[in-house]
């Protein structure tokens, strides 16, 4: 049985329904091809076992003809800051090293309904604050594409172990979350495919928080299809989240392969004018063309906010994260460190679970939510917030999905990281912040080999609750690069 | 920012620096937020601040159900009496 792990999750879901290979066969497969793919520390925690159980009630399912979706079946790492009833949880994090959650994630109980399997709990950043999977308190994750110096580059991150996984095939699709570019960009540095739905689309209930207003879950997968199957199991209304959208999820699957003719798509002057990197640039045009080719029409548009769009990140996420974290106290859950006094215990508890870019992000919230500063940080970010989704709008009148890279640059060695200090590595958001500013829909989508051999990903935005549109450009695309046909 | 407004910061976060870590939150911060400046040349003279477009928060129905039950909760408790979680002591 060889190459079951080579599969999309449209392949194997037609493989159940012919009865070419069983649950538990497409499962040993994936635990061998973990097992291998260890050096890369795409997971914190494996769980064939638990998915070897759930392979054989799939199995009977499999047999009396009764699949519960095109996900029954299917083996898919699960990012670890899902929350999974019984399976330990961490954030990535040493204040969460042991934590086991009393009950199930919406996203992960929406995909269990469908019947897909859990094989892992996924590596991430530290409750996904970083861009490279560098700040896990379990170690970084490696990708499993080399650079062609034979140099180990970084997954990109926060869902950097999601997208080494699915890279390496140790899973058919993971779940990851997108709070500045946490789906997309380790999509993009790996070669495979994310996309971060519009706000609202999937329950946040049961995702550890980082910001609560840009937090937003999607799938990340080898192909645009099977995202969108993936997507249509994961999202939906949710009463356990206030925010959650009630709007009926679309047959995204239905109407991916309809084709770009007659689609309005905007390229961004301001990046086309920029100082994009070469490759960049020249796999920005190829996008262009072949979008083009195929019947979509290119429109010039302008998004005169988008500079601000970082510093307006690095203020309102850190705000955010700095009241989600208050909860770690080493009180009710997590780790206890003890003092002498409350406020001791408080402090040496946090101060030894956390590492230093979880700290550093809280002390940035704290500060500009303090007395005397809230004005001129916190407020004036909300406010340029909403000058930069008004950007959106304007272009949106315009045409119907915006085209940008996804990333300044392709992955990176471990080794060059270690020359950035914070603001560098925020730089490395400027394509992916503001679409999460601005609530929006991205899809990110490898299009391009770039001379270090390393992928390059461009992603579209749509409007609000128009994923289809990505779906249907991200396939022409997908169809018709030089990546995809590597 | 100085060392002393750091531990101040910290010290509202619950967060504790040492002294070999101090100097070097301290750069970040300043670093950072020197980088935020950008924000203050944004015209946003045009912005309702009173506006929230926000979508409306949804409210439900208040119904009983049994959601968590305690035990379950107080099993990731780092240190528990019977149904309690339990504390250094906060008065004399």
């Amino acid at each position: 049985m060889a190459d079951l792990t080579s599969k999309t999750i449209a392949e194997l879901s037609q493989g159940f329904d012919n009865k070419e290979f069983s649950a538990t066969e497409v499962v040993t497969a994936y635990i061998k091809n973990m097992e291998q793919g260890r050096k890369y520390n795409a997971y914190i925690t494996e769980t064939g076992e638990h998915a070897l159980a759930q392979a054989k009630d799939c199995d009977n399912r499999i047999a009396s003809g009764k699949r519960l979706s095109m996900l029954d079946g299917v083996p898919l790492g699960i990012k670890d800051l899902f929350c999974t009833k019984d399976i330990k949880t961490t954030a990535a994090s040493r204040i969460l090293e042991n934590f086991i959650p009393p009950y199930e994630s919406t996203v992960t109980k929406n995909l269990l309904d469908a019947g897909s399997i859990f094989i892992g709990k996924t590596n991430l950043d530290e409750f996904a604050m970083g861009g490279a999977n560098l700040t896990s308190y379990f170690g970084q994750a490696i990708n499993p594409i080399k650079r062609a110096d034979g140099k180990e580059v970084v997954t990109g991150g926060s869902s950097g172990g999601s997208a080494a996984a699915v890279a390496a095939s140790m899973c058919a699709g993971a779940t990851g979350t997108d709070t500045g570019g946490s789906i997309r960009q380790p999509a993009a540095f790996c070669g495979i495919v994310g996309i971060k739905p519009t706000y609202g689309r999937c329950s946040r209930y049961g995702i550890i928080a980082y910001a609560s207003s840009l937090d937003q879950a999607g799938p990340m997968t080898k192909t645009v299809e099977d995202a969108a199957i993936m997507l249509e199991k994961m999202a939906g209304f949710d009463e356990l989240d206030s925010t959650s959208a009630d709007i009926a999820v679309p047959n995204f699957t239905s109407s991916l392969k309809s084709g770009v003719k007659g689609l309005k798509v905007g390229v961004v002057k301001e990046f086309l004018n920029g100082d994009l990197n070469k490759e960049i640039a020249a796999a920005y045009e190829e996008s262009m063309n072949i979008l083009k080719s195929n019947g979509a029409e290119i429109k010039e548009i302008s998004l005169p906010n988008m500079k601000y769009a970082l510093a307006t990140y690095y203020i309102i996420a850190p705000a955010e994260a700095s009241s989600n974290l208050a909860r770690y106290d080493g009180l009710r859950f997590g780790l206890r460190v003890d003092g002498s006094s409350l406020d001791e215990m408080y402090e040496n508890s946090r101060s030894a679970g956390f590492g230093a870019e979880v700290k550093r992000r809280i002390m940035i919230g704290t500060y500009v939510l303090s007395a005397g500063y809230y004005d001129a940080y916190y407020l004036k970010a909300l406010n340029v917030r909403k000058l930069i989704r008004q950007d959106y709008i304007n272009a949106f009148k315009e045409v119907d999905t915006i085209l940008t890279p996804v990333a300044p640059t392709t992955a990176f060695t471990i080794e060059e990281s270690k020359s950035f200090d914070p603001v560098t590595n925020y730089l490395q958001d400027v394509f992916t912040v503001p679409v999460n500013l601005a609530k929006l829909p991205a899809i990110s989508v490898p299009v391009k080999m770039a001379e270090n051999s390393l992928p390059i990903g461009m992603q579209l935005i749509g409007r609000d609750f128009d994923e289809e549109t990505l779906f249907k450009g991200a396939y022409v695309l997908e169809q018709n690069n030089s990546w995809s046909r590597r | 920012m100085d060392t002393k407004e750091i531990n101040h910061i910290a010290k509202l976060a619950r967060l504790k620096f040492d002294e070999g870590s101090v100097e070097g939150i301290t750069k970040d911060m300043n670093d950072i937020l020197k980088w935020m400046d950008i924000l203050q040349s944004a015209d946003t003279s045009s912005v309702d601040n009173n506006e929230d477009d926000a979508q409306e928060l949804r409210q439900r129905e208040d119904v009983v159900k049994i959601s968590n039950l305690s035990e379950d909760l107080m099993k990731n408790a780092p240190e528990c009496y019977e149904h309690y979680f339990t504390v250094p002591k906060v008065v004399e």
